[in-house]
């Protein structure tokens, strides 16, 4: 018998369960396990303090919110799930905003027949403005009627394409 | 009702059976709040801190990977409950044991030396880094396995073992 085996059984026996013969001659004649005996006897009972709970009562308020709050709800402003969805909710409209603006800068400051990228800056800027009162379901729609999937195509004009200015109005857009 | 463990009165719980969660309430309420009390939350919020651990764990069993036990899971919801609690009341102390609430052992023979040893263990034990306190309770206390205390504490198996010898032979050198 060793001492790491008498201690893993310590927390059982604790609990309630027998030491074997063998167990019990070595916990007799080993002053370090007989220490630690005492002391895992002692963390058992840290919590006889505690108050004598009606379990059954317990399981009536846990039944009785069950019924009335049966399925996990979108947690509420604040709370740490809540602030991550909001913050979540402004990255996606943040996104779909600068996704926005990118193709209207593109499209607005650029005059597409001569290649002229001193394009309309004030109307530019008003419409930023206002991209940043729309929803993201109004983004979207917005989004597709400027048939932004191919945004990503090499044919297109893509942020290289852009001057400083309109990078600068696009970062701008991004930090609010 | 014939289910015995708590992967069947979960399964009968998830069919709609109140009473499998009543039982679930009954088998694991005095444990949790026996180790709630333990790390030193206030006795008058024990029931409080026990029905809404019971709630959350029942209203999210529907997404329930089954990792680990119920109760190791249970009690990760009451630790994590306990800790925002004492967060919200700015510290947490262990509240000292009086003597005529210290209840009768199971072993006769040590009990004079166990009942003087649990008042100094409480107060070696409020002065341990937390998550030696932690796994010295669920293994000492509530003689969880490493796996358990694992899923309960969101650490790892060696690691826990670990603590809980840490904590041992601190508690050892400092009742001696």
């Amino acid at each position: 018998m060793r001492c790491e085996e008498l201690s893993e059984r310590m927390p059982l026996v604790a609990a309630g369960a027998e030491w074997t013969s063998a167990e019990s001659a070595h916990l007799a004649g080993c002053s370090a396990c007989a220490e630690e005996w005492l002391v895992v006897q002692a963390g058992r009972r840290l919590g006889d303090r505690a108050p004598r709970l009606d379990a059954n009562v317990v399981a009536a308020g846990v039944l009785a919110r069950l019924r009335t709050e049966p399925s996990p709800r979108p947690a509420p402003a604040g709370t740490r799930t809540g602030r991550f969805r909001s913050r979540s909710a402004r990255w996606i409209g943040g996104g779909l905003a600068a996704a926005a603006a990118l193709v209207l800068a593109i499209g607005l400051g650029r005059d597409k027949g001569t290649g002229n990228r001193e394009g309309p800056v004030p109307q530019t800027e008003m419409t930023l403005t206002e991209l940043e009162g729309l929803t993201s379901a109004e983004l979207e729609e917005i989004m597709a009627q400027l048939e932004i999937d191919d945004i990503g195509s090499t044919a297109e004009p893509g942020l290289a394409d852009l001057t400083t200015e309109e990078l600068e109005r696009l970062l701008r857009s991004w930090e609010g | 009702m014939t289910a015995t463990t708590d992967d069947d009165l979960i399964r009968e719980f998830l069919a709609g059976s109140e009473a499998a969660a009543t039982q679930l309430v009954v088998r694991h309420t005095s444990s949790l709040g026996r180790y709630l009390a333990a790390v030193g939350a206030d006795p008058g919020e024990i029931e409080d801190l026990v029905q809404e651990a019971f709630f959350r764990a029942f209203r999210s069993l529907g997404g329930w990977k089954g990792h680990g036990s119920f109760r190791a899971w249970l009690f990760r919801i009451g630790v994590n409950l306990a800790r925002d609690r004492a967060r919200a009341h700015r510290g947490l102390t262990l509240v000292p044991i009086e003597e005529e609430e210290i209840v009768a052992g199971a072993d006769p023979e040590g009990e004079m030396g166990v009942q003087d040893m649990v008042g100094r263990i409480e107060s070696v034990l409020a002065e341990l880094p937390r998550l030696q306190r932690e796994v010295f309770l669920l293994r000492a206390q509530q003689a969880l396995g490493y796996e358990e205390i694992a899923v309960a504490l969101e650490t790892t198996p060696g690691a826990a073992r670990v603590h809980y010898h840490h904590a041992v032979r601190r508690l050892k050198e400092a009742v001696r």
